[in-house]
């Protein structure tokens, strides 16, 4: 299953950039970086997704722990999810508290 | 085997998210054969990486246990049958009837399980001499020529 994480931190902006397949064997790599991004106390999220193509609960989990770690005061934005994958996120009500862009 | 019936596709993997791959071969294979749409194979991918991951994380033992995935192309419709041995549960208990508001609610159990009843198109459920089986489908546009 390839799934690749990447996180770069710059005055109060984590983001993180994550391709191919999320599901439970690969969420915790990516939990990893939402868990870092959020000790590093930022108060915006920013994740690219143009490249993942495929995500099921077990990924959702991680953007709704950093909802809840970074309280209301905290914004999170998911970039670049298409098809399927905005599909799920939708489905799973993510987008009536994370913000979904298309760049 | 008898002459003139295709044996359906099966696999037996153990009940660890590490196989989860496995799960996810099958199902493209199937949907391949089923002439299944992508969003269609995506669908059927999701229940049962769902109902699988469902088994590895809550009806875990040491060792793991198995679960044998099954499946078939229907005229109408690709199949996916799901059976593990275990105590009796029947995922239907975590079927909601609107949309979940996890972010608000903080209710992220049942998040996995909702998704496959929002995927797919039939499930039927059995509990039969020890074994959960757990058969769901997603419908198949008509193929050319039929």
């Amino acid at each position: 299953m390839t799934f690749t994480a990447s996180l770069s931190l710059s005055r109060g902006t984590a983001t993180i950039s994550i391709a191919g397949e999320l599901d439970a064997s690969t969420a915790p790599r990516f939990h990893e970086k939402v868990e870092e991004a959020v000790r590093s106390g930022i108060d915006r999220l920013e994740i690219h997704a143009s490249e993942l193509t495929y995500i099921s609960s077990a990924g959702l989990r991680s953007l709704l722990y950093a909802q809840q770690k970074m309280g209301t005061g905290g914004v999170i934005v998911l970039i670049g999810a298409t098809g399927p994958v905005e599909t799920v996120i939708r489905t799973a009500g993510l987008d009536r508290s994370i913000e979904m862009s298309d760049r | 085997m008898i002459a003139g019936v295709r044996k359906m596709d099966r696999i037996r993997i153990p009940a660890s998210v590490e196989h989860l791959s496995q799960v996810a071969t099958f199902i493209t294979a199937l949907g391949s054969r089923g002439h299944l749409t992508s969003q269609a194979t995506y669908r059927l991918r999701l229940a049962a990486d769902e109902l699988v991951t469902n088994i590895a994380m809550y009806a875990a033992t040491s060792p793991p246990g198995e679960i044998v995935l099954q499946g078939d192309v229907e005229d109408d419709k690709v199949w996916v049958a799901v059976a593990n041995e275990g105590p009796r549960f029947d995922p239907r208990v975590m079927r909601k009837d609107r949309v979940p508001d996890p972010a608000r609610t903080g209710q992220i159990g049942g998040l996995g399980l909702f998704l496959v009843f929002e995927a797919v198109d039939e499930f039927v459920y059995e509990f039969t001499d020890g074994v959960n089986r757990s058969t769901f489908s997603v419908r198949r546009e008509s193929p050319p020529g039929k």
